[in-house]
């Protein structure tokens, strides 16, 4: 039995199948995968995200605490935008990536990844010692998030919030909900145009059930299941498969939120601009199935020679683009568009195809 | 009537005379959720009771179905050749959804497998 976020019994009701994800009882899928995932490409998908953590920050010295911790540049990103990056150990190991929202800059309000809200915790707190005016908290068990997403999320969003303003893509606003304030941030993790919510716990039910009703036919409740089908043909990361400790940023194709900042010290600095300017040994990679069948994390990757040249971090059979994808640290030797490389698994190898990320670039 | 028989596997077999027809059951189309390929085996494959005759991928898992019963593989679902028809196993994994016909070398082996009251039970079990 794990965790349950506030919605758990909202999912019991829509006949969800309950799997366990980063120690939470959360919905895998409510009727297919396949639907779900096309739900959201051709209309909207609603996701309850709550297991995701949240942890503020605040006070005279968050620019700059932000700015030696993570690996993106802070002081560039206006005030009520939100950007993606990463916290990195000083060995360039990616710690986690999260998504961070400027509200000026002396406050800032990350989203991390479930399943190392504590990790991130811990190591936010202990790094903030070193600087003077600061307030890191981890509101991580207070909230709860929704996801709505696909080319009908404004609609509805419009609909059953009617907030003052709508942001625009990659913003966020601060939204009165009766007596509390949500945060409504055009953001998400599916290569479509929509939303990410975050709530208090209390109002999670309230706000899920207006969503659903809003929407009526035109949201589809979704799962984990779609919600990683979708991440993968937009080629985003998932920590844990795609990027972890024994990887850096530049490794996993993730330079670009690898920032110089005008000169300025960060943790892992000094690996991270040294990979950046002279490659690194592996590389992340998209492939696309030739053979019928699909790969899975962990599954070996072999040349034309049958030498192990890398490994699959993940892979689907890609419900809108009706083809398998997926993607693989390669020896960067061995990285060429087009390529063909064999992928090992019990009783079989695969055929597969090096190709370019992203896969579906989207409607955003 | 026709009897479906069960394999702990969650294979369903269906004898036809001297044939069995074989699917995977409904519990099993269940637990693999949407299923994107599957791989069927050649005909004329003589199989052994237990061996693998052909994997079946979704999106959640790749797994293999084995066979209930020895025999020669006679005929297989060309449906199930092409991606798009694949989810008839997820909509009628005991009709349309079949996978494969097996002529049996051995008949009697069909004495060991579960009636469909046995391996609900199991099912329940697990």
């Amino acid at each position: 039995m794990g965790k349950k976020t506030p919605l758990y019994e909202e999912h019991l009701r829509l006949k969800a199948k309950i799997v366990d994800f980063a120690g939470f009882d959360l919905p895998i899928s409510y009727t297919s995968m396949k639907e779900e995932h096309n739900a959201v490409r051709e209309r909207a998908g609603i996701f309850d995200v709550s297991h995701m953590g949240e942890i503020d920050i605040r006070g005279s010295d968050a620019l700059p605490f932000v700015q030696y911790v993570f690996t993106n540049d802070a002081s560039r990103i206006e005030d009520g935008k939100a950007f993606y990056s990463l916290m990195c150990r000083e060995d360039g190991g990616i710690i986690d990536d999260v998504i961070i929202m400027r509200y000026s800059s002396d406050h800032f309000f990350i989203v991390v990844n479930a399943s190392n809200i504590e990790k991130d915790f811990s190591w936010i707190q202990e790094h903030a010692r070193a600087f003077g005016n600061l307030k890191v908290e981890n509101l991580s068990e207070t909230l709860s998030m929704i996801a709505v997403q696909g080319p009908k999320a404004p609609a509805i969003v419009q609909e059953a919030l009617a907030p003052s303003s709508m942001p625009s893509h990659f913003r966020f606003t601060n939204e009165k909900y009766g007596a509390t304030e949500i945060i409504l941030s055009r953001t998400g993790y599916t290569g479509e145009d929509g939303f990410e919510i975050i709530m208090d716990n209390e109002k999670a039910v309230e706000i899920w059930s207006l969503l659903l009703e809003k929407g009526g036919e035109e949201i589809t409740p979704c799962g984990l299941g779609a919600r990683d089908t979708l991440r993968i043909e937009a080629s985003y990361m998932l920590y844990g498969n795609d990027i972890d400790e024994k990887h850096t940023p530049i490794e996993a194709g993730l330079s670009w939120a690898v920032k110089d900042k005008d000169g300025i010290d960060y943790i892992g600095k000094k690996v991270l601009e040294e990979q950046k300017k002279n490659g690194t040994k592996v590389r992340l990679v998209g492939f696309e199935a030739v053979s019928r069948g699909i790969p899975r994390h962990g599954d070996p990757v072999i040349s034309k020679d049958g030498e192990t040249i890398g490994i699959v971090t993940s892979a689907t059979y890609g419900p809108f683009l009706k083809k398998t994808i997926g993607m693989a640290y390669l020896d960067t030797g061995h990285i060429e568009m087009g390529n063909i490389i064999g992928i090992k698994q019990r009783g079989r190898q695969l055929d597969c195809k090096i190709t370019s990320l992203p896969f579906y670039k989207g409607n955003k | 009537m026709a009897e479906y028989l069960y394999t702990e596997d969650h294979e369903w077999v269906l004898r036809e005379e001297n044939r069995v027809r074989v699917g995977i059951s409904d519990f099993a189309q269940g637990e693999l959720g949407d299923i994107a390929y599957v791989e069927l085996p050649e005909i004329g494959k003589e199989v052994k009771k237990g061996e693998a005759v052909c994997s079946i991928d979704s999106l959640k898992s790749s797994s293999e179905i084995y066979a209930p019963v020895s025999g020669k593989v006679v005929e297989v679902n060309e449906k199930l050749r092409k991606e798009e028809n694949c989810e008839i196993i997820n909509k009628d994994p005991l009709g349309e959804g079949w996978i494969f016909v097996l002529e049996m070398s051995n008949p009697e082996e069909l004495e060991k497998l579960m009636s469909e009251d046995q391996y609900n039970k199991m099912v329940e079990e697990e």
